[in-house]
């Protein structure tokens, strides 16, 4: 049995953080990978299509024409998604990431492992929303 | 990714916030002459500091990610509770002082991250309810200390809006704009004490403020949409009619005197109009992202925003007429739209379980 953390562990536990990518991969596998069988690759565009479905409640329009989207990489088996907020203020990152990997989940059947992760570099910038988003908020 | 801390055990916070809100607004009808038992003179510090300070303070702990962050809400939602229960002073004040801090800390946190304009302007928010609880903790009453307060939601909610303004084409000037009228608010601030001029200057660089929202806000847009989205923008447009009321208030009176009838009618307009039609329109989003509960929007979203309306308006009626029953009557409506308001989130969250809704 494993011996149980003691008070000073724990207290270092709650307030150092433990950022390591390594660590944060794998929190991630744990919290959004699904396994499954592994086909095809699915197409970019059909990952891109899948994430349409989230919308920024706020201004009404769906993440990738945002531009908050910025990398999709698929393998046999595994679909990885890196994706931002406007800015790190926003308390939404954590649930639209989880709405983008039930999004994934749902329209890629097959259930490949599916990876979405909060990046901050590059900080996101209004240049990055597609021409269709800007024509829609009056660019 | 973080060192965060799961969503459930984030809800006790929340449940602090609400029950010093519960109390908060109780002690706000005492005011009005209903003996309901609630402690009248602690409505201020029970409404921004244990409740505003504690939801605000929550929502930029789960931004952050970070466990420590969490100490903020957890420290002003337990000066609600000091409140609450009589434990005397210094233990409520010295409370919301470190919960102020502690999210003054996580502002700089986020500043730090992203050098803008309006991350700095949250920092901004932060300091001053840090300073008007460390005022208030020296011994200043509330009425000397609540420009400070306002202050504090007027720079978050300013801050957060003028990120969201990214979305709209870019204007130097409007840019520009913003900062001159954040310096006026935060140069009459700093010599508002005692200074009617300076709160008249407060209240009239509010009245740009408003201007300024109504003209870059990207609700004005999005008002255009459906569901949701419009009735976000619904509560932000119409909650910039109240900050440009309530600022208007102030220059009318020539400052922020208490006892007279601008003061109740200035601070009502300012602290239920404009930010809680903030708080009403931001709810379905700040819950789901603080609680991860779904909160599916529903038409019978605008009733509570329309009885937080309409009774304020009365209410304020009220003050203007010198007519207390009047005045009665609306407060009791405010606080009527806001038990509304929580039944209605309640009711979205329960029902989206039993029945799902797609995220």
């Amino acid at each position: 049995m494993a011996k149980p953390h003691s008070l000073a562990d724990r207290l270092r536990g709650f307030f150092s953080p433990r950022e390591t990518k390594a660590a944060a991969d794998a929190a991630l596998r744990g919290g959004d990978a699904v396994s499954g069988a592994s086909g095809p690759a699915p197409t970019e565009a059909a990952v891109r299509d899948a994430l349409r479905t989230v919308l920024d409640p706020e201004v009404g329009i769906d993440i990738v024409e945002l531009g908050l989207v910025y990398r999709v990489a698929t393998a046999p088996g595994t679909v990885r998604v890196d994706m931002t907020m406007t800015t790190p203020a926003c308390p939404s990152g954590p649930q639209l990431r989880d709405q983008a990997a039930q999004a994934l989940r749902a329209a890629l059947s097959g259930a490949p492992s599916i990876e979405v992760r909060l990046v901050w570099d590059p900080p996101w910038n209004p240049a990055m929303m597609s021409p269709a988003a800007k024509r829609r908020l009056g660019w | 990714m973080t060192n965060d801390i799961p969503a459930p055990w984030r809800a006790p916070l929340l449940v602090l916030a609400f029950v010093s809100l519960a109390v908060g607004v109780a002690a706000g009808l005492v005011r009005l002459g209903w003996n309901l038992g609630a402690p009248a003179a602690a409505h201020g510090p029970l409404m921004i500091s244990s409740f505003f300070g504690t939801v605000i303070g929550l929502e930029r702990a789960v931004a952050l990610g970070r466990r420590w962050a969490y100490i903020g809400p957890l420290a002003s939602g337990l000066s609600g509770l000091a409140i609450i229960t009589g434990v005397g002073a210094p233990w409520p004040a010295a409370l919301a002082t470190v919960g102020s801090l502690v999210f003054l800390a996580a502002s700089l946190d986020i500043l730090a991250r992203q050098k803008a304009l309006f991350t700095a302007t949250l920092a901004l928010g932060a300091a001053c309810w840090f300073v008007g609880t460390l005022y208030w903790a020296g011994g200043r009453e509330v009425w000397q200390v609540v420009v400070w307060w306002i202050a504090f939601l007027v720079f978050t909610i300013a801050g957060e809006r003028l990120e969201l303004s990214r979305f709209l084409p870019a204007s130097p000037m409007a840019k520009g704009l913003f900062a001159a009228i954040v310096a006026l608010l935060l140069g009459a601030l700093i010599v508002a004490g005692g200074s009617p001029i300076a709160q008249t200057a407060f209240g009239g660089a509010l009245v740009a403020l408003a201007l300024w929202l109504f003209g870059n806000d990207i609700a004005r847009r999005t008002v255009r949409e459906s569901g949701l989205t419009r009735f976000i923008a619904v509560c932000l447009l119409s909650g910039y009619a109240w900050l440009a009321f309530g600022g208007a208030a102030i220059v009318a009176a020539g400052g922020v005197a208490p006892g007279t009838p601008s003061y109740d009618a200035a601070l009502h307009a300012l602290l239920l109009g404009f930010v809680f039609a903030m708080v009403f329109g931001h709810a379905p989003i700040i819950f789901p992202a603080v609680l991860n509960v779904s909160v599916p929007w529903r038409p019978i979203f605008y009733l509570p925003l329309a009885l937080l309306h309409a009774s304020l308006a009365v209410r304020i009626a009220g003050d203007y007429a010198g007519d207390f029953a009047l005045r009665r009557t609306g407060g009791f409506g405010n606080a009527a739209a806001l038990a509304l308001f929580v039944l209605v989130m309640v009711g979205s969250i329960v029902t989206a379980r039993s029945r799902p809704v797609r995220g």
